[in-house]
């Protein structure tokens, strides 16, 4: 499994908020397709509003490295579960 | 991105956080969010500045005080805004969008086994994640971009074995050239995969159908000939005859000598109980490959197709535009969105043979961003000439398919007069100045017969159609825009308001001027007024009749 680049040894202050980019986040959107087997096409249709001005629009999907569900106990006062990301294949 | 799914008990908190430092153990927290009740609570981390990636991350739970639980579930996902990258998933839209605006974004993964763990079930996978960056002029993450966190999740239907599959559309990813009968429940039949043999001055070599990994047997199947459809009203691919005999279980089926016309791969899970495995398939085999697409038929001798336009006259309110220029073939298809509203395609691939119109090529959607045009594949598009100047215009366009057949729609090679000289005008022009928008000219003595292509305000592909009677070498045109029905629906009769006006001047077979004045009508929004010399984008030399 490799690792990003760029790993840096020190993370400034004032990376505890989000991040510094210009990018506006909107609100997670939920699909839900109905497929007859694997190997069909997820296909849906998303109304988008709330986004900045896009002069210039060109959509691109990302690319999705690992995804999962995992149970977390919480018996205690608090318990935390780990995950990594890896590089593009 | 982590999310604490819905049901959460409210007041249960949910981090992610990094390592500060290569020390370990402080953690510097990128993102918070809370669950209320009843909603899920999304925690989103933009990692994409590199002193923000690290080989680990902490999703951290803190539960609400009072709570009893034990354990909370946690959905994530690591995702890399890689936008080279995005394992075949396709996302469309405006190419302009004013701040606040509301719109659509059409979203295509190609296979539910790239976007999702499938099958489903209680304990792994239930709410996956994708999502979609988006910027203006390739500048991801800069300036006016947005992020759209998507959660995607699907559920088998067990409804649709039979979304119509022509076998020799290999063109991945919308087709594998196989034939996959997967997940069919006890009962069901597969009654719309198939594929289409143009007539051939020669003959095929032999074609095996065979069936693979049926490891259990519960499957009856067979191969049955039919001759090519006429055209027809209704969208869908006609089914497959009930055969008089079958076969079952794993074999091959062998057409010695095939014929013309269409063969169906017919398959019935014949189990009371057990619904199939996805590793059940069918693939074809010839002499030349053991998975033939259109380019493992080669040499074959078809009639041909001439450059014109073409419709299926029992659906008249869309069609093609068929052209070729220095080596390509391209094809404007003009046809509507699943609201009625007009749009249109394009398709451009090497052209086929000169003795032949078989031809499949990639499908794209063109955006305008107010000054240029984008394309993005959608689909892919198969023609199998049936006689000459006929063919079965095959479609995938994102997650549906179909077929109908298209003739001409009206005569071609006839050449109007230009000062005096019979000159072939017929063919794609376009403006320079404003290349991905143009129009597709049919130019015959008696008559000019005209689609334009434009965007709207959204920079959507939108169409109008306007013609003359007869052709005049610089006329003014009244062009319509109508509303109709989209390549999966029912066909209902087309409805025409005014759009405006062309004015279009030809000074010679290769260049012209254009002037439009158009403005689009509700629900569409926009106007498209230009002044522009033109030049011929495709289109024949030689007059022909």
């Amino acid at each position: 499994m490799k690792t990003l680049p760029g790993l840096l040894a020190a993370v400034s202050a004032n990376l505890f908020v989000l991040t510094a980019s210009a990018a506006t986040v909107l609100p997670l959107t939920k699909v839900n397709v109905q497929v007859s087997n694997a190997y069909d096409p997820l296909f849906a249709i998303v109304n988008v509003s709330g986004s900045p001005a896009l002069p210039n629009a060109a959509f691109q999907a990302t690319t999705l490295t690992a995804a999962n569900s995992i149970q977390i106990d919480v018996s205690g006062s608090s318990r935390s579960g780990t995950f990594t990301v890896n590089e593009p294949e | 991105m982590a999310v604490l799914p819905a049901g959460t008990a409210a007041g249960t908190e949910l981090s992610i956080s990094m390592p500060q430092g290569s020390a370990g153990g402080v953690l510097t927290t990128l993102c918070t969010a809370m669950a209320h009740t009843g909603a899920a609570a999304t925690c989103m981390a933009d990692i994409r500045a590199a002193n923000l990636q690290v080989p680990q991350y902490t999703i951290k739970v803190v539960r609400s005080s009072g709570s009893s639980v034990d354990s909370v579930a946690v959905n994530w996902a690591g995702l890399l805004m890689n936008p080279t990258n995005f394992g075949n998933t396709f996302v469309t839209g405006p190419g302009q969008v004013g701040a606040g605006a509301s719109f659509q974004l059409r979203m295509l993964a190609m296979s539910a086994t790239n976007a999702i763990e499938l099958p489903v079930s209680a304990t792994s996978s239930p709410g996956l994640f994708a999502a979609v960056l988006f910027d203006g002029d390739g500048n991801k993450g800069q300036g006016n971009a947005a992020i759209l966190p998507l959660a995607w999740s699907a559920s088998y239907a067990f409804a649709d074995k039979n979304r119509p599959n022509n076998v020799l559309n290999g063109f991945d990813p919308w087709n594998y050239t196989i034939v996959s009968p997967g997940q069919m429940q006890p009962g069901q039949t597969m009654l719309r995969a198939y594929f289409d043999l143009p007539p051939n001055s020669a003959s095929y070599a032999p074609i095996t159908v065979s069936l693979v990994n049926d490891y259990y047997s519960d499957l009856d199947w067979t191969v049955e000939h039919v001759d090519f459809p006429g055209q027809s009203a209704s969208p869908q691919t006609a089914d497959a005859p009930t055969p008089s005999s079958v076969m079952h279980g794993n074999g091959n089926f062998i057409i010695d000598k095939p014929r013309a016309g269409r063969w169906y791969i017919y398959a019935r899970n014949t189990s009371t109980s057990d619904t199939l495995t996805d590793n059940t398939w069918f693939q074809l085999s010839n002499t030349s490959d053991a998975f033939p697409t259109l380019n493992f038929f080669a040499n074959i001798v078809t009639p041909t197709l001439a450059p014109g336009l073409y419709y299926n006259a029992q659906r008249s309110g869309h069609g093609v535009s068929l052209s070729q220029a220095g080596g390509q073939q391209m094809l404007l298809w003009y046809t509507y969105m699943e609201d009625g509203t007009p749009t249109w395609y394009l398709a451009q691939a090497a052209a086929p043979p000169s003795n032949s119109g078989w031809w499949t090529a990639p499908l794209y959607r063109s955006a305008w961003n107010g000054s240029k045009n984008a394309l993005t594949r959608v689909g892919t598009v198969l023609l199998t000439p049936t006689a000459a100047n006929q063919f079965v215009f095959t479609w995938y366009l994102e997650d549906k398919s179909g077929s109908e057949s298209f003739g001409l729609l009206a005569r071609t090679g006839a050449c109007p007069s230009l000062n005096g000289t019979p000159t072939n005008l017929t063919g794609a022009w376009y403006p320079p100045a404003l290349s991905g928008s143009g129009i597709d000219v049919l130019a015959l003595p008696e008559q000019q017969f005209d689609v334009f292509y434009l965007y709207d305000q959204l920079g959507i592909a939108r169409w109008g159609v306007g013609n003359t009677l007869p052709f005049l070498a610089n006329a003014a045109m009244d062009f319509r825009q109508t509303r109709g029905f989209c390549p999966a629906c029912i066909y209902v009769p087309i409805a025409a308001q005014p759009l405006g006006s062309v004015t279009l001047v030809y000074d010679s077979a290769s260049s012209g001027h254009l002037v439009t004045d158009f403005l689009l009508k509700p629900p569409l929004s926009g106007s498209w007024n230009t002044d522009q010399p033109m030049r011929r984008l495709t289109g024949a030399a030689a007059c022909t009749q």
